[in-house]
């Protein structure tokens, strides 16, 4: 239990900022509550090592953001600090980089998921792969495959070859 | 590496939205929720060892998560035997409740919330503003979850087998106090919506139906 305890202190902040990016700010303090929940009661599944718990962690919340985005939301008391903490940041909301998400957006999934966990929450393709429950070699030749189509896609932003 | 995949590499990276509320969150109110995490997820008692009494911790703006008190069942915690805020109601099951605030604290920089807070809550007749009915026709149409010992969860809330009218009127209760004391602060002058304040509170309803 003290190990979870640990590992939430420790990568709380990564975890919300991982799950604002992808659900928004007004819905991360909820995503966040679900997901030390789910922590919590799969607290027998956590890995021993430490670099282990803190992909897990972001194995959960993927979950929590794929269930978000299936529909399936709750409110939180727990929640109820952050969100507040939530409607005070709405305003901080910036659109830069909208060209850039539509089109990684428009990759099919697996490969968007790919892309975003690599280029915006800092993991390298194997810590993405451990996430996503991935292949390394499968997740390797996915990501070259969404930079292609990203490649083609985003043409007019990037310098002659 | 060539200059495209350079600039593309920056393009994505430079991409992620902006988190605004992950680097405004507070550590302790991010190390709050997940011990109220831990608490919240821990097996609860079979509901007969709750039926005599709930402690609750409420919040403006969210102090913490329900909690059983089952061991305890009529022995108040040492704040709340001079709370800044006590009323009593009547559960659909006629069981009586007596509810306390108190441990008042801000996270904000208004040095006069907490001061006016302690009086509103002193002085406010609460009981005679909040509309509880209202409160439960709002609660009905959100979503409510029941996480059984396995970690399942299953619908719950009113229509459910889950349903529990004591629980829904206590948890209406609650919430609807919370909102009168933020309109009180309102009237006072406050941004209801940059109300940075916490309390406790803990409710003893021997015989309720859980």
């Amino acid at each position: 239990m003290t190990a979870l305890t640990d590992a939430l202190d420790a990568h709380s902040r990564d975890l919300l900022r991982y799950l604002e990016r992808r659900v928004g700010t007004a819905d991360a303090a909820d995503a966040l509550a679900e997901l030390m929940m789910a922590a919590w009661r799969r607290v027998d599944d956590l890995p021993a090592e430490p670099y282990e718990v803190r992909l897990w962690l972001f194995g959960v919340a993927r979950h929590v953001v794929l269930n978000q985005q299936r529909g399936e939301r709750r409110r939180w008391r727990l929640a109820d600090r952050l969100r507040n903490t939530a409607e005070r940041s709405q305003t901080d909301a910036a659109d830069d980089g909208l060209e850039v998400r539509d089109a990684i957006a428009r990759l099919e999934p697996e490969l968007s998921e790919l892309v975003r966990a690599v280029h915006w929450d800092g993991f390298t393709i194997a810590e993405a792969a451990a996430i996503l429950g991935l292949n390394p070699s499968t997740a390797r030749s996915r990501y070259q495959r969404a930079k292609e189509e990203l490649r083609a896609a985003l043409s007019s932003e990037l310098p002659a070859r | 590496m060539a200059p495209q995949d350079d600039r593309l590499d920056e393009l994505l990276s430079s991409s992620a939205p902006r988190t605004p509320l992950a680097e405004n969150a507070t550590r302790p109110a991010l190390e709050q929720m997940a011990a109220a995490a831990a608490a919240a997820a821990r097996p609860r008692p079979p509901r007969r060892l709750l039926a005599a009494g709930i402690a609750l911790a409420l919040g403006l703006g969210g102090a913490g998560v329900a909690t059983a008190a089952a061991s305890t069942l009529l022995e108040w915690q040492p704040w709340a035997e001079d709370p800044v805020l006590a009323y009593t109601y009547t559960l659909p099951s006629g069981a009586q409740c007596e509810e306390r605030i108190g441990l008042l604290e801000t996270e904000g920089e208004d040095p006069d919330l907490l001061t006016v807070a302690d009086e509103v809550f002193r002085t406010t007749d609460v009981m005679s503003l909040v509309d509880v009915e209202a409160t439960i026709l709002v609660m009905r149409t959100e979503d409510h979850r029941f996480v059984n010992e396995d970690g399942t969860e299953e619908p719950a809330g009113y229509g459910t087998e889950h349903y529990s009218a004591d629980h829904e009127y206590a948890s209406a209760v609650s919430r609807a106090v919370n909102e009168v004391l933020v309109d009180e602060l309102a009237a006072r002058g406050f941004d209801r919506d940059d109300i940075s304040l916490g309390y406790s509170g803990e409710a003893h309803c021997p015989g309720a139906e859980w």
